[in-house]
């Protein structure tokens, strides 16, 4: 470890190039287990190794990447954990004690728990039988590469870390939109599994070096730990259906200055490289010094697909606190029955309402918290993007979540109290978890800030034996209510001063300080501003409460934090400035017309009775305001400026102003005589989105539409066709296998001796198939006015 | 036969489709920035109703008639198109995905006609969410298979196109048991909830 220590702060240390392909090249037939295979041929797999040592690797990879229990499957009678010793024990022979040997570990091919069946750790017992196999085999440190779930990469560095101390580097494979397959982005990776303990973090396959120096751009302002990178060589292409890599050894180490600048450690090649490719590497980088790692600290969390930093200068962040039993009887009624339904529409509203992160509590009399905090965490994990905190007394509570959480969540709280400190901060550096500090020792709240300080200092002391600095964790700036003594607020907002001027950062639970008095929303916000103020980073509020929320962004705002103007003025930019204006229409008109253009069916109600009230005939809106918006819209639509939603959203919105004049045009008998159309979805078919389309469309256009729905037999459309004397009738089916049923339907109404005329559409339905039928096709809801209006 | 499901599958949603599948054309069509947020509203909304969940079961070719293919498990396959698509393949890769049925009740509130612009937007959203579903677990599968030097097929065939007939929807269902993730297969073939589909690629 010392050494590899020695050797970053001098140059980037060479890793080797591609196994698999390279076996390939020297043999290993396709779809035969590359592990077996070498078993079979040390020979072929020591001179490998050799020749990535002779060409400058300072650590190769011990050929035991598939070498886990799910890959071996049946194809070996030798237990996974002989496999890998022997293994690794090739590749130490063949380099010798001047290169070193990575314990190479990559997935089992199958998705883990929350995301897959396979489960969380039944996987880190997998792992483990790789980890004992390539420690007996003398392996120098090991790498867990080529992760495309965040979740087996913990799983895989636990495993390691649960048996050994050796150092662990990961990489991940991200693919061409940056995420990796199971929608985690680099630095959120890198938070989470630096958090960890891992040694080094990286990427490897997928992209060649052009992406792939991308991506360690992004993840080195963030990193604590060394870079590593080993792209394939280019992307891969086609040829005769293989998939080939051609990048040449010197194209590919012509990117060695561009991942130096972007402050890449470790350095090697996947997919496609040979020896030769790192060689090329090897002579490129030779006198070239490495940059350095740039954090020392990093305040952040992490869920599998979203990450929050705690920055300087950044708006203060929304812990949601609403999962939380206490006074909510149907939540706990819930919990204790297992469902969590309410649970889970409750952490949704706060994710949407702008909860930064969210405080899952769910002790409460009747629950079993540990074994409910499995499923709840197994439910969050996939639907919750936002990252967790973990509120409990119960360390088994803890534990059991940070095992589980593919992330790194919060520990809601650690005090000074010298029975859990050391089990829970062994924990957080465990599982990679940030915590909450919390000033007290027993159960008594220390109300005086020399107090305070004193416990925040034992907490602060102890958290740096297991690698927590003052700026890795939260602090509690202990809120008191105000109620019991007015000094409290004083005392908290002075506990926030003297913290952020000691470098923690801090986190207030906002409501307790208006605990006992009247006008508790508004005694929140002030004290929240105030709080801000002095620098809070964090509060665990309601995000549900719009006070709240808006206190928060006003003084986010007027405290020019980042990005707050933006988030500020986000709801102030409803402007229109697409629409072309009516000439001739009275101010009225003009207002209705524009807000039927722009479909806001909220505004219609009014401004139609505000027209009316002005004196303005109903017949008069219809004829000068409503139908030329129709027909502009459907021009607009015609010409692609609208799209399906917009066109929809008039046509709502001008049903809605059908609705209120409908009454007041009879009272004023200027009403025509409606066309009768039966629309309905054929028998069999459940699909009726377009049918609802075309309906909606009709009506406007001053149809009387009979909607039969879906999944409708031939039986029933013709009754009603002849029970309301319909002269047109529509049919819409979007499968092959329903579509003929509009045939029973014709022939039917044909044998019914029925005049009645047919308009068919729906996805597989064509104008040929309409024409066999004896009827006439229309695309989308706007032709079918079009030839509804030519039948009629 | 190896089958395995996904629980959840997590994918950027692919918006450029879903804007297509709604007749947006980038050079022509114009959205307010207050529409853009409603309608990107309506997506996300779309978006948090669908639990993406699959599985998919690679199955080995055991013989290639005239006439049929003969899978592991003796399972039959009559179709010309697949054998045409399977040639030089030596196993199967079934996939199926499906969105979950709290998306379908979004998009069946457009049957009261009383909120169709926001049913027509979570309709598309969840059609091309569960086509790219399908995308995943290829790229997912691919991603394994090519370190074993194996390659999937480009193409993607389901039931129901060419001679490949739709009543295999019956054999892809039971194969990935689809009952598992909460999908039924009605009598004519239909898969409920309606926002799921079943392919199959070739394995070279």
């Amino acid at each position: 470890m010392e050494k590899l220590n020695n050797l970053l702060k001098k140059r980037v240390i060479i890793l080797d190039g591609a196994m698999g392909t390279q076996l390939h090249k020297m043999g290993l037939p396709p779809g035969v287990s590359p592990e077996i295979w070498c078993l079979d041929n040390p020979d072929i797999l020591t001179k490998l190794h050799q020749e990535y040592k002779k060409a400058g690797s300072d650590i190769v990879y011990s050929a035991t990447f598939g070498a886990n229990r799910i890959k071996l499957g049946q194809s070996s009678k030798v237990s996974p954990e002989k496999i890998n010793k022997k293994l690794a024990s090739i590749a130490k022979k063949a380099v010798g004690k001047n290169s070193l040997v990575a314990g190479d570990i990559g997935p089992t091919g199958k998705l883990i728990e929350p995301f897959g069946n396979l489960k969380f750790n039944q996987a880190v017992a997998i792992f483990k039988e790789q980890v004992k196999g390539l420690l007996a085999g003398g392996v120098d440190l090991f790498v867990v590469e080529t992760m495309i779930d965040i979740q087996e990469a913990r799983a895989a560095l636990l495993a390691i870390k649960e048996l050994t101390d050796k150092p662990v580097m990961v990489s991940m494979t991200f693919e061409k939109d940056g995420f990796t397959l199971g929608g985690t982005d680099p630095i959120t990776a890198l938070i989470t599994i630096q958090g960890m303990g891992a040694f080094a973090f990286g990427c490897n396959c997928s992209t060649g070096p052009e992406a792939m120096v991308e991506i360690i751009k992004k993840i080195k302002p963030y990193a604590k730990v060394p870079i590593l990178a080993k792209p394939n060589a280019g992307l891969p292409k086609l040829r005769a259906g293989e998939t080939v890599f051609d990048m040449t050894p010197a194209k590919f180490a012509s990117f060695s200055k561009q991942f130096l600048l972007a402050g890449v450690n470790f350095f090697g090649g996947c997919c496609g490289t040979s020896p030769a490719h790192i060689k090329e590497l090897k002579k490129n980088l030779k006198g070239k010094k490495p940059k350095g790692t740039i954090r020392k600290n990093l305040a952040a969390v992490s869920s599998a697909r979203s990450h929050f930093i705690f920055e300087k200068n950044d708006s203060l962040a929304v812990i949601g606190e609403c999962i939380n039993p206490t006074g909510k009887k149907e939540l706990s009624r819930q919990l204790k029955n297992k469902d969590f339904s309410l649970l889970r529409e409750l952490a949704k509203k706060q994710q949407s309402a702008g909860a930064d992160i969210l405080d899952i509590n769910i002790g409460a009399v009747g629950v079993d918290e540990k074994e409910t905090i499995f499923e709840v965490v197994k439910l969050l994990a996939k639907d919750i993007k936002i990252p967790l905190e973990v509120d409990s007394s119960n360390v088994e509570v803890i534990e059991e979540f940070l095992r589980l959480y593919p992330g790194k969540a919060i520990i809601n709280s650690i005090s000074a109290d010298r029975k859990k400190i050391k089990k829970l901060l062994s924990l957080a550096s465990k599982y990679g978890a940030t915590f909450i500090g919390l000033p007290i020792t027993g159960k008594s709240i220390p109300k005086s800030l020399s107090e305070r300080k004193k416990n925040i200092e034992t907490i602060s002391k102890e958290a740096k034996k297991y690698g927590f600095n003052r700026d890795d964790f939260l602090v509690d700036a202990l809120v008191l209510s105000a109620s019991s003594d007015s000094k409290n607020p004083a005392q908290t907002l002075a506990t926030i001063k003297w913290a952020k001027k000691s470098g923690y950062k801090t986190v207030i639970g906002l409501s307790n300080v208006s605990f006992g008095l009247p006008k508790r929303k508004t005694i929140n916000s002030v004290f929240l501003n105030l709080a801000q103020k002095e620098g809070l980073d964090s509060v665990i509020a309601n995000p549900l409460s719009i006070q709240t929320m808006e206190a928060k962004k006003a003084a986010d705002f007027l405290l020019a934090k980042k990005g707050s103007k933006e988030v500020f003025f986000a709801d102030l930019t409803k402007k229109n400035e697409i629409y072309p204006a009516k000439k001739n229409l009275k101010e009225l008109e003009e207002k209705l017309y524009q807000f039927l253009l722009e479909g806001q069916k909220d505004q219609i109600k009014t401004g139609v009775n505000e027209a009316i009230a002005s004196g303005i005939k109903p017949y008069s809106l219809v004829d000068r305001v409503l139908i030329p918006a129709l027909k502009q819209t459907g021009e607009l639509f015609d010409k692609r400026i609208y799209f399906l939603p917009q066109l929809i959203s008039t046509a709502e919105a001008a049903k809605v102003a059908f609705g209120i004049l409908q009454p007041k045009l009879k009272s004023t008998a200027k009403t025509r005589q409606k066309t009768v159309i039966v629309l309905a979805t054929v028998k069999g078919d459940i699909h009726d989105i377009g049918k609802n389309i075309v309906a909606l469309m009709l009506e406007n256009h001053g149809f009387k539409v009979i909607d039969l729905g879906k999944d409708i037999s031939a039986d029933k459309i013709i009754q009603e066709v002849k029970r309301y004397k319909a002269p047109l009738v529509g049919l819409s089916a979007l499968m092959t296998t329903t579509m003929v049923k509009m045939e029973d339907v014709v022939k039917l109404a044909k044998k019914e001796k029925l005049g009645c005329k047919f308009i068919v559409g729906g996805a597989v339905v064509t104008k040929n198939y309409a024409r066999q039928l004896g009827a006439k096709y229309a695309s989308d809801g706007l032709a079918a006015v079009k030839v509804a209006n030519k039948l009629k | 036969m190896d089958l395995e499901f996904f629980e959840s599958i997590n994918l950027s949603p692919p918006k450029d489709k879903i804007y297509l599948r709604l007749k947006y054309s980038k050079d022509k069509t114009k959205l307010s920035q207050a529409e853009l947020a409603k309608f990107e509203s309506y997506i996300d909304f779309a978006l948090d109703k669908i639990n993406l969940q699959g599985s998919a079961a690679i199955i080995s070719i055991k013989e290639k008639t005239d006439s049929e293919i003969i899978l592991e498990g003796d399972i039959v396959i009559k179709s010309n198109s697949i054998k045409k698509f399977l040639i030089d393949c030596k196993s199967v890769l079934f996939m199926g995905a499906t969105t979950g049925s709290d998306i379908m009740k979004v998009i069946s509130s457009g049957s009261g006609k009383k909120e169709l612009e926001k049913s027509v937007v979570a309709d598309a959203v969840a059609s091309e969410v569960v086509d790219a579903a399908l995308g995943w677990i290829a790229d997912y599968k691919a991603r394994i298979l090519r370190r074993e030097n194996r390659f999937i097929t480009q193409q993607r065939f389901s039931a129901g196109y060419g001679d490949f007939d739709l009543s295999y929807q019956k054999v892809i269902y039971n194969v990935l048991n689809l009952a598992k993730l909460g999908v039924q297969l009605k009598e004519s073939y239909i898969l409920k909830p309606e926002k799921t589909v079943t392919a199959l690629c070739g394995i070279k």
